[in-house]
């Protein structure tokens, strides 16, 4: 059940977008990201699916993989596009009693929601393709010139790949208690909404003890090893661009040219409804 | 039959990199009141086999029979299924929960219907026989040391009166005492309850000693199916797929090659003692 989420995990290829260096993978997503929200124009949404469905191509993860990763976050989603769908105030085409749906609110909804679902690609597709040390390696290398204002870098970095670590780890074991209490008999499928919370407490208790025990552990193990932190620590792999993350870049700013060409000409195609 | 399983695929991660087939095409039969040890090397799908037969994980393609009912068939109550097939993970003592024992205890009997009552007699019950204090019975179970922990979890499942009890590994990470008396309990409960066991251990004394049956397990194949004196006379099969066959095996074996009349059957510490003191006496007549 739970082992369907795919959100944050990491998925092993050897595909050219693996390959990157995972500085500019993580460029990439941002700028990706930032023009999902700055060219909201027809043919900027355009450029972006032609971006995302060329990267998911590109990066060999399975597209079903992909999707499985919403799976999670559909509430959210479902939440976003009722509350623009009948909370957007314009020219009404539907009304019945207190509820009224414009124009306006259906082109938000739909633009929400798509940005929502390409964002979540967008990240899921660093992460898929991103083992947790490279990200690490990386989040720290680009945060660096923080380190001026006294900002611990390596400590933050070192903290989100951690994080990014615990997901799969804490996933499999709330499916090992899970099924344990299952075992026992207990249900967490029927009931009303209380019952339901109420029947998580058989599997939270144990699972924050675990937490705390695998915190503890990796604790003392880093301990054991001496690790004090980023200072004078070396790498083993030290991360150096190649000739093909000159090349990415190079096809990132086309990209970023290309949707700046799309807010100047202004392609505006009338959404009729 | 009481539990069947029929020509059951079962892979983890279909479909992606991470794909593995834990079962191949496993069949396996379990009649009332016996005791079966599954042996197996690490990561050959004995613990994936345990989770199919009370249907916490479904089959790929197969099925699996309680009472001769298909578990998976869309009318099939798979809550009474797990009252009839009791599950002790491996290490359970990591789902106690409750602020006392006894309630951690109750928690199975109660939820398969029971009144808090027979709840509670049925806690105290397993509590007693898996030798748990009364002493302990109030305390956190956060408080217990890790073989109290053990037993206390054990009894939480015990408490539902399962007609087929599946444990994996129970003795892992006890000391010699504490593994003698949880097998102990166990042969017991069986004696008593008329209750078929199925257990996984990675000791071969220990199921050479206690089960009847055994199954071996190879890359997620049921090798051998056979009564324990059967399965341990394949010594070189055995350790092919890395594993043993008791350590009285290789002693009684090596007896044989210097001369001794012993009886190389032999598969418990008792029994070898037996062939041996009637082989030397034998010798010293002659
Ligand atoms: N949750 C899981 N996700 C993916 N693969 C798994 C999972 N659990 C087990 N496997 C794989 O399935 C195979 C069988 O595992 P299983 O746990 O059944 O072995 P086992 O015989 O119980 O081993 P052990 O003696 O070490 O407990 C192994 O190859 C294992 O890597
Ligand atoms: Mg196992």
């Amino acid at each position: 059940m739970l082992r369907e989420i795919t959100i944050g995990q990491y998925y092993p290829s050897n595909s050219i977008l693996h390959r990157l260096d995972a500085r500019v993978k993580i460029i990439g997503a941002l700028l990706f990201i930032v023009c999902l929200f700055v060219f909201h124009n027809p043919a900027g949404y355009a450029l972006s699916t032609l971006f995302l469905i060329s990267m998911i191509t590109v990066s060999k993860v399975p597209v079903f993989y992909i999707f499985r990763g919403i799976k999670p976050l559909v509430y959210l989603l479902l939440l976003t596009v009722i509350f623009n769908l009948f909370l957007v105030p314009g020219k009404y085409i539907v009304s019945w009693w207190i509820f009224h749906i414009s124009a306006e609110g259906v082109r938000m909804a739909v633009v929400m929601a798509l940005r929502l679902i390409y964002l979540i690609f967008g990240t899921s597709l660093l992460t898929f393709t991103t083992t947790p040390n490279n990200m690490t390696d990386a989040l720290e290398s680009l945060l660096k010139p923080l380190q001026a204002v006294k900002v611990p870098v390596h400590e933050i970095a070192m903290m989100m790949s951690i994080a990014l670590r615990f997901i799969p780890i804490l996933l499999e074991e709330t499916d090992k208690i899970m099924k344990a209490q299952t075992a026992r008999g207990a249900d967490f499928e029927s009931g009303n909404l209380i019952k339901k919370i109420k029947s998580l407490i058989p599997v939270l208790v144990p699972l924050f003890v675990s937490a705390f025990r695998r915190a503890n552990d990796l604790a003392l193990a880093m301990e054991a090893r001496c690790y004090t932190g980023g200072k004078g620590r070396t790498k083993m792999k030290p991360l150096q661009y190649q000739r093909r993350d000159y090349l990415a870049f190079l096809f990132f700013c086309v990209y970023l040219g290309m949707m700046i060409l799309t807010k100047i000409a202004d392609v505006k195609i009338p959404i009729r409804l | 039959m009481l539990l069947s399983l029929k020509n059951v695929d079962y892979y983890y991660g279909k479909d992606t990199v991470y794909e593995v087939q834990a079962l191949k095409q496993v069949s396996a039969d379990f009649a009332e009141n016996e005791f079966v040890g599954l042996i197996g090397h690490t990561g050959s799908g004995k613990s994936t086999f345990l989770q199919l037969l009370n249907g916490l994980e479904k089959p790929y393609s197969g099925e699996v029979l309680f009472h001769g009912k298909n578990i998976w068939d869309r009318d099939f109550n798979r809550k009474q299924l797990r009252a009839g097939v009791g599950l002790v993970f491996q290490y359970p003592e990591h789902q106690l929960f409750e602020a006392d024992v006894i309630s951690d205890v109750c928690f199975g009997p109660r939820n398969f219907g029971l009144s808090e009552e027979e709840a509670r007699n049925r806690a105290l019950w397993a509590l007693d026989l898996v030798g748990l204090e009364k002493r302990f019975h109030q305390s956190s179970p956060f408080e217990l040391s890790g073989g109290q922990k053990r037993r206390a979890a054990i009894a939480g499942v015990i408490a539902s009166k399962p007609e087929v009890l599946v444990m994996d590994e129970p003795t892992a990470g006890l000391d010699p005492k504490g593994k003698k008396e949880i097998l102990d309990m166990l042969s017991a409960l069986r004696r008593q309850e008329k209750c078929t066991i199925i257990l996984v251990s990675h000791s071969m004394e220990e199921v050479a000693e206690y089960v009847d049956r055994i199954m071996v397990f190879d890359a997620g194949s049921i090798v051998f199916d056979d009564q324990k004196e059967k399965v341990f006379s394949h010594i070189e099969e055995l350790e092919r797929i890395q594993l043993a066959a008791p350590q009285v095996c290789y002693i009684l074996r090596a007896l044989k090659q210097k001369g001794f009349a012993v009886d190389t059957g032999a598969i418990t510490l008792e029994a070898a003692k037996e062939t041996i003191l009637e082989a030397v006496k034998n010798r010293s007549h002659a």
